[in-house]
């Protein structure tokens, strides 16, 4: 029969397995991989957007009224309801539509590239728009506030094991690779899609501040300089295509009463073929807001 | 000095801190929607909340049958009995109000993760099953949850989904066909959870549609079905959803609808195709969808003067060649089916077997060649039994080819097998050229013959005048299992058999009976299995859909007979296109020309009197 004792002296030592199983390896002093190096997922190449929810508000420049599920306060929705194009453009605002509260949410296409190894570079075809990821916390904003803001990247995603304790058993080739100080395979670079498993192991979370004033949608559903934008990138493999999702979530005091969710699909391309550099525009609505009895 | 105790509560700490630190990526849990909730929809917010507008596909992936089929979709087809209690399928069902919970289920004696449960709105548990089992074979029964597996890719659950019945994709007619299959990534980011999906449809999509849905963590304890159902924790079991016959549901006769009736527009006559178009300012042709639309591209070809680039008919999978039936394999398998029945598959052709205690009952033992073959297989299922009974649904050749060989006894003085078939087909045995052993011992005249054998009743129903003039069911009471014959062919259109007495309206009919035989166990799905004369098992709600088809596709018939349409002139529209890559057959008497042929000839000569 097992004893009390013998259960404490079992959970005793496997808890403090655990411990070591998740404490930083043991090893000699080693310099901290670049978050190049360290990426979860490889995000880098051409991506196209695919606009197959909410096609009536980000494929065409809806009415004015037409923000319907924006959880919009009274001066919001004072706001959006005193939305003009024109103004707009007269007052050299036309990017409004294009910053970081809303751009992930336009028929755009991405290139994503790193310029050095805390890095990453997002540019935008639909409004030539250029974003920046800083995974340098040191990194600060180095102006005033701006349509893309300042942007904090990190990498989230530890994967859990299937068995806790199966690393101190049989390391997997990438978390050898990293304890020796190697790249994992795939986590720098772009172009082509990748295997599945050292390239989509886990997210990149973007959190951005510094905003000016933009939309949400074009038809001037606001945000505020108050915004701040977090978003999620992950990179999934379905059906033989390479796809990378972009959840938005805009939080604005001033505008909103709940964060404001969204989630964007790109698919890879294997090129820059199609890549059509336009600028900010805006556009006139399609017709006169119906609101719907639901 | 440290205690036991100490010792224990300091690895139950270390322990506790070990598997926090990887809890962030869970999934399991209770989740509302992304804006809080059960109607926090922050997009598709029409969609998702009180329905679309008729007619809004765009950024919809969908091909030339798919826009047809749903251009023609009347929102009274859910007056349709069998649909009444239609469960949102897997395919959509998150996109509804209520939240989602994920609960972990452990196997109680290896104590490994077993499976993920998700429990959605409307009432449809699911199961994802992470402990490496294999999906079951092609021929094993669909559900509208389908059969999902999970696994875990870094900081994912991937989860992939087969075994789908037909179902929606939006609630405006856009499907997807049984040949769908999903695949979906569970990725939780701090305190939301993503659920992005991918629905692959070889018969209705040009790529796999695309989208994602976003949840929020929802911490309150216990508040997650009750929320919805409204009873519990407080609730006053009033509004939206509240009681369990919501998630039980019943079908009621709420209008007059005329049994086997299938609303359904006529070509051309949908008035309200344009409904999104107009709401929205928006070009027809853009409302009406493609995967050109969900792509930059597109903005181009749209404008504020309401004019857009037609969509040619998408050129690669939509327009091509109708699906060819299902390659019959030339192995012999068996699949368990319900209580005392099973199903062996021998090329393509459906064996029924009944094994209990008497012995063996089988109901169309198949090809002559396969004979051998199917023997085996029912000695693998019942060893050391005898074949007693045989029933010969209808007198075709591949039913019956097996009569003789499976009816003689173990040895030449031993009685041999009874077999039973409708006089009709039993006459037109007789006169085929066969053996005398190929031959009916039992024929019946009346509509029903009752047989009492394995300790359960057995129904021997004849239905006149459908593929022929010879056709039964037969339907284990018991077991709850019917066996269709030719009804039902599942992998193509029926083959009606006019010179035999076969009619369309009988076999809609005959499609009809067995619909009152069977019982749905929950939400449309389940109780009584249903086993056609090939493909895979059914229970009602394919009944149902089978049924569909040929309803709408006689109607249509009928619509241009009535405007004075030649054969030729019918053919050439294409009336079945939403159906031909599902049911249509390459060769022989169930490709789409055929199929329409039949159907034609079989309305004009019933409004010539004919039968």
């Amino acid at each position: 029969m097992i004893s009390l004792r013998w259960l404490h002296a079992v959970t005793f030592g496997w808890s403090l397995l655990a411990a070591v199983a998740l404490a930083q390896p043991p090893g000699p002093p080693q310099a901290p991989r670049s978050p190049r190096a360290a990426a979860q997922v490889d995000l880098t190449g051409n991506w196209v957007a695919q606009i197959t929810e909410d096609w009536r508000w980000r494929m065409i420049t809806p009415p004015k009224g037409d923000y319907a599920s924006v959880p919009l306060n009274a001066l919001g929705r004072q706001v959006a309801d005193a939305w003009d194009p024109a103004a707009d453009a007269a007052a050299d605002e036309a990017c409004r539509a294009f910053g970081a509260g809303g751009i992930m949410r336009l028929p755009t296409r991405l290139k994503i590239a790193w310029t050095d190894e805390s890095t990453l570079r997002i540019d935008t075809d639909l409004g030539s728009q250029v974003r920046v990821l800083h995974f340098d916390p040191a990194a600060r904003a180095d102006s005033g506030p701006s349509w893309q803001g300042h942007s904090a990247a990190e990498w989230l995603g530890v994967p859990p094991p299937a068995n806790p304790f199966g690393a101190l058993v049989a390391p997997t080739q990438e978390a050898g690779a990293a304890r020796a100080g190697r790249s994992p395979a795939g986590a720098a670079g772009g172009g082509a899609a990748r295997a599945e498993p050292q390239s989509t192991r886990g997210s990149l979370k973007v959190v951005t501040t510094n905003l000016r004033p933009g939309y949400l949608r074009k038809n001037g559903v606001p945000y505020s300089e108050r915004a701040v934008v977090t978003e999620y990138y992950d990179r999934f493999g379905m059906f033989g295509n390479d796809y990378l999702q972009v959840v938005t979530v805009v939080a604005d005091p001033t505008y909103l009463t709940t964060p404001f969710v969204v989630s964007n699909q790109f698919k890879r391309e294997p090129d820059d073929s199609k890549w059509n550099p336009t600028p900010c525009a805006t556009d006139a609505p399609l017709g006169t807001f119906q609101r719907p009895a639901f | 000095m440290v205690s036991m105790r100490g010792i224990f509560w300091f690895g139950a700490i270390c322990a506790a801190l070990a598997s926090a630190a990887h809890a962030q990526n869970d999934v399991a849990g209770d989740w509302d929607q992304a804006g809080g909730g059960i109607f926090g929809f922050q997009e598709e917010f029409l969609d998702r909340g009180g329905g679309p507008d008729l007619g809004d596909y765009a950024g919809l992936p969908i091909n030339d049958a798919l826009r047809f089929k749903a251009s023609l979709y009347s929102p009274s087809w859910l007056t349709v009995p069998e649909h009444q209690c239609l469960p949102h399928p897997s395919t959509y069902q998150y996109r509804s109000p209520g939240g989602l919970s994920i609960v972990k289920e452990y196997d109680p004696v290896t104590q490994q993760l077993a499976a993920y449960r998700l429990y959605g709105s409307y009432g449809l548990a699911r199961v994802v099953w992470m402990d490496g089992r294999p999906h079951p074979p092609a021929n094993a029964r669909h559900t509208y949850e389908g059969f999902s597996t999970g696994r875990w890719e870094g900081n994912r659950l991937a989860i992939e989904t087969t075994h789908l019945k037909a179902g929606f994709l939006r609630r405006n007619g856009i499907a997807h066909s049984d040949r769908a299959r999903m695949l979906e990534y569970l990725v939780r980011h701090d305190d939301y959870l993503s659920l992005m999906t991918a629905v692959e449809d070889p018969l209705y999509l040009d790529e796999p549609f695309v989208r994602s849905t976003d949840f929020r963590l929802d911490v309150r304890p216990n508040t997650r079905l009750a929320e919805f159902g409204g009873f519990a924790n407080g609730g006053d079991g009033e509004g939206f959803g509240a009681s369990d016959v919501f998630f039980k549901c019943a079908p009621s006769e709420e209008i007059a609808i005329e049994r086997g009736a299938v609303p359904s527009f006529m070509p051309g006559a949908n008035g309200d195709l344009d409904m999104f178009a107009k709401r929205h300012n928006v070009p027809l042709e853009a409302a009406l969808g493609g995967s050109a639309t969900q792509y930059p591209e597109y903005v181009a070809r749209l404008s504020s003067n309401g004019n857009a680039t037609a969509i040619q008919p998408s050129a690669g999978r939509s327009q091509r060649p109708p699906q060819a039936a299902q390659a019959e394999s030339p192995t012999v398998t068996s699949l368990h089916v319900a209580g005392q029945v099973w199903l062996v598959a021998a090329a393509g052709r459906n064996v029924a077997v009944q094994v209990g205690a008497e012995g063996v009952l089988v109901v169309n033992p198949g090809p002559e060649e396969l004979a051998d073959a199917v023997l085996a297989e029912i000695e693998k299922i019942a060893p050391g039994k005898r074949i007693r009974v045989i029933v010969d649904t209808d007198d075709d050749a591949a039913h019956i080819g097996g009569n003789a060989k499976f009816a003689t006894g173990p040895t030449p003085m031993a009685q041999r097998a009874a077999i039973i078939a409708h006089e009709n087909a039993s006459l037109r045995i007789a006169g085929a050229g066969l053996s005398d052993r190929h031959s009916p011992t039992d024929a019946f005249f009346r509509g029903t013959r009752e047989l009492f054998f394995n300790g359960e009743p057995i129904e021997i129903i004849h239905v006149p005048a459908a593929t022929s003039d010879g056709d039964v069911l037969v339907f284990f009471r018991e077991s709850d299992v019917v066996v269709t014959g030719s009804v039902i062919e599942d992998l193509t259109y029926p083959v009606i058999r006019l010179a035999d007495g076969g009619t369309i309206g009988g076999t809609l009919a005959a499609l009809n009976r067995v619909l009152d035989l069977t019982v749905a166990e929950w939400r449309a799905q389940g109780g009584t299995m249903v086993i056609p004369n090939r493909g895979r098992i059914y229970d009602e709600g394919d009944v149902a859909e089978y049924r569909d088809m040929m309803t709408i596709v006689r109607d249509r018939v009928q619509d241009a007979i009535g405007k004075g349409q030649t054969l030729e002139q019918v053919q050439a529209a294409r009336l079945a296109r939403d159906y031909d890559g599902r049911y249509a057959a390459v060769a022989g008497p169930a490709t789409a020309d055929e199929f329409i042929e039949t159907v034609y000839g079989s309305l004009k000569a019933a409004a010539n009197g004919a039968r």
